[in-house]
């Protein structure tokens, strides 16, 4: 089904396979052709809606661009460190949390 | 018309050939590898993603996107997404590569990969190709997950 957008030439000798475009319009030359699929790789990016757009990342949030997300700081693996919600910036257990963590630690 | 480089794979057939600089809505797919093996093949049908390029291409779509297996479409795992519109009113971006390193693009319009369309959802001939999958190939079981996967044969429909 994806060969089905090309015409395809395989060249047993050379080991070689070709690809021609069937559906985008023949061009004067190859500039103006490249110009043309430049201007359509650029529509796709900036018009498409079906395209999910790069999410702004704030605080010490990282993007993932494989999954096109943004990841929060990895703050549990330091001491008495969460993540702050609103900011997405690691910030230190609130009292309250470390004297149950504490309680909890002297308990056990 | 675009000639692919010379390459030989493992067994110097002339069915495997490098793709350079895989697009989608102006983003790579291949994340930093900048060219990646595609096999073409007679036994599968969809284009076939290894699952980086797969979750890469689900996550570049504005839709909520997961796997299916349709026997009725002789497809498994198979990308079905879900648009917040019709289908039929939206304007789908196209995966573009290359050739060669100074080649032109080529496109294939998301729209010629349609298997199923009803309302906002739409069954994709794209398929996850497990990376740690393998397959039986002259007698010879290997990870077959490296490769996009593309049908040479003319089979449009289910």
């Amino acid at each position: 089904m994806p060969l089905l957008n090309f015409y395809v030439v395989l060249h047993k000798e050379l080991s070689r396979v070709a690809l021609a475009q069937k559906k985008l319009p023949l061009p004067l030359d190859d500039g103006e052709q490249q110009q043309q699929q430049q201007d359509a790789a650029a529509s796709n990016q900036d018009t498409d809606s079906t395209c999910k757009s790069t999410p702004s990342c704030i605080g010490e949030q990282t993007l993932n661009e494989e999954l096109n997300e943004c990841v929060d700081p990895e703050c549990h693996v330091y001491f008495l460190q969460e993540v702050d919600l609103s900011t997405r910036t690691c910030r230190r257990v609130r009292v309250r949390d470390a004297h149950i963590s504490r309680s909890l630690c002297s308990r056990y | 018309m675009q000639w692919s480089e010379s390459f030989s794979g493992a067994e110097g057939s002339v069915n495997e050939l490098m793709v350079f600089d895989m697009r989608m809505c102006g983003r790579r797919l291949q994340g930093s590898a900048s060219t990646q093996t595609m096999r073409i093949a007679t036994t599968y049908r969809c284009l076939g993603l290894p699952t980086p390029l797969f979750a890469r291409l689900k996550a570049l779509l504005n839709a909520t996107c997961s796997t299916v297996w349709d026997d009725s479409l002789d497809v498994t795992d198979a990308l079905m997404c879900e648009f917040s519109q019709p289908v039929a009113s939206l304007r789908l971006p196209s995966l573009s590569f290359r050739l060669s390193e100074t080649g032109l693009d080529l496109f294939v319009p998301l729209e010629s990969l349609f298997l199923r369309v009803q309302d906002n959802t739409v069954i994709f001939c794209i398929e996850e190709i497990e990376v740690h999958r393998y397959d039986q190939l002259g007698g010879v079981y290997r990870d077959v997950g490296e490769y996009v996967r593309v049908y040479l044969a003319d089979r449009s429909g289910p």
